[in-house]
């Protein structure tokens, strides 16, 4: 990337994103009133869904080995994330985790 | 300001011209900076818009809390990333978008109130007034949300056929994690 192009990544990604950026500036109030509205009573009684594009995708490996899946908007990212917290916090111990924590993803996702 | 106590009546009647000449120029400098916080928190942002030269940088650099030992790097520099990083154009943007009224975040409007103090004059070199002043933005929003950003500016005013014109405004806030839903608003 030459120092230019550099520059004007930065520079719009400092207009668009963060507290005062002309898209994210709108955002930042729905996050903290949807992590408050899942204290609710109802909300409370309900599992969270996590299955956006679920089942719809594949993974795909690049030339140089690193895989990636072209998509969408989508709750890969946080399924996976849950999945390993969930495995990190009950497994026995060290080995118990490396023997048998999810491998991972391949194909269809 | 030193009053002028030489005894030397011609050396007097000099500071005096001098001291007259900076008090006018402090003066002129604080009410077209005054006016300008008026006419933000009057929600007037294209009027504001014409306040401004067109080569003006309207930056407000990222503050991080650092140890003493690194304390020279607690700002962003410029070029990296900031708050803001904007010129005439960009700010335009940001008014057409607030004005829209289709925004979230300026819809219903903030009530904001500019709070401008210790204002010094730091340089004039020309037709351009280097200028250093603390502030204080109060905003409220929706019912019951209360921001405030303290800090200081160094803003740089010029004098143009149009009268006196924003020319470079840089925001060093006080807050390192900002804690407010967003920063709608123009400091």
């Amino acid at each position: 990337m030459t120092e230019d192009e550099r520059r004007r990544v930065i520079q719009a990604a400092t207009h668009f994103f963060g507290p005062a950026g002309l898209l994210e500036q709108d955002d930042g109030e729905n996050w903290s009133h949807s992590t408050r509205g899942s204290i609710g009573r109802v909300a409370r009684r309900k599992p969270l869904n996590y299955s956006m594009r679920s089942g719809l995708d594949e993974v795909t490996v690049g030339p140089d080995g690193q895989k990636s899946i072209e998509t969408v908007v989508n709750e890969h990212a946080q399924l996976w994330t849950y999945r390993c917290w969930e495995e990190w916090m009950t497994a026995e111990s060290w080995p118990d985790l490396i023997a048998h924590h999810s491998p991972e993803p391949t194909d269809a996702i | 300001m030193d009053m002028p106590t030489s005894g030397n009546i011609g050396q007097d009647r000099q500071d005096l011209a001098d001291l007259s000449h900076r008090a006018r120029l402090q003066f002129e400098v604080e009410q077209f900076l005054y006016a300008e916080a008026a006419i933000l928190d009057e929600r007037r942002y294209e009027d504001w818009l014409t306040l401004l030269t067109s080569d003006i940088h309207y930056w407000v650099p990222i503050r991080r809390t650092t140890t003493a030992r690194e304390v020279a790097d607690e700002f962003t520099r410029p070029g990296d990333m900031a708050f803001f990083d904007d010129n005439f154009d960009t700010l335009t943007t940001r008014v057409a978008k607030t004005i829209r009224g289709t925004p979230w975040a300026e819809d219903p409007p903030s009530r904001t109130r500019h709070f401008v103090t210790n204002v010094r004059i730091t340089q004039v070199e020309g037709d351009e007034i280097d200028v250093a002043l603390n502030f204080c933005l109060y905003r409220s929003r929706l019912n019951s949300e209360e921001d405030r950003w303290v800090g200081r500016r160094e803003d740089r005013v010029r004098r143009t056929e149009d009268g006196l014109k924003l020319a470079r405004r840089h925001v060093f806030l006080d807050q390192t994690v900002i804690l407010s839903q967003n920063m709608s608003n123009i400091f």
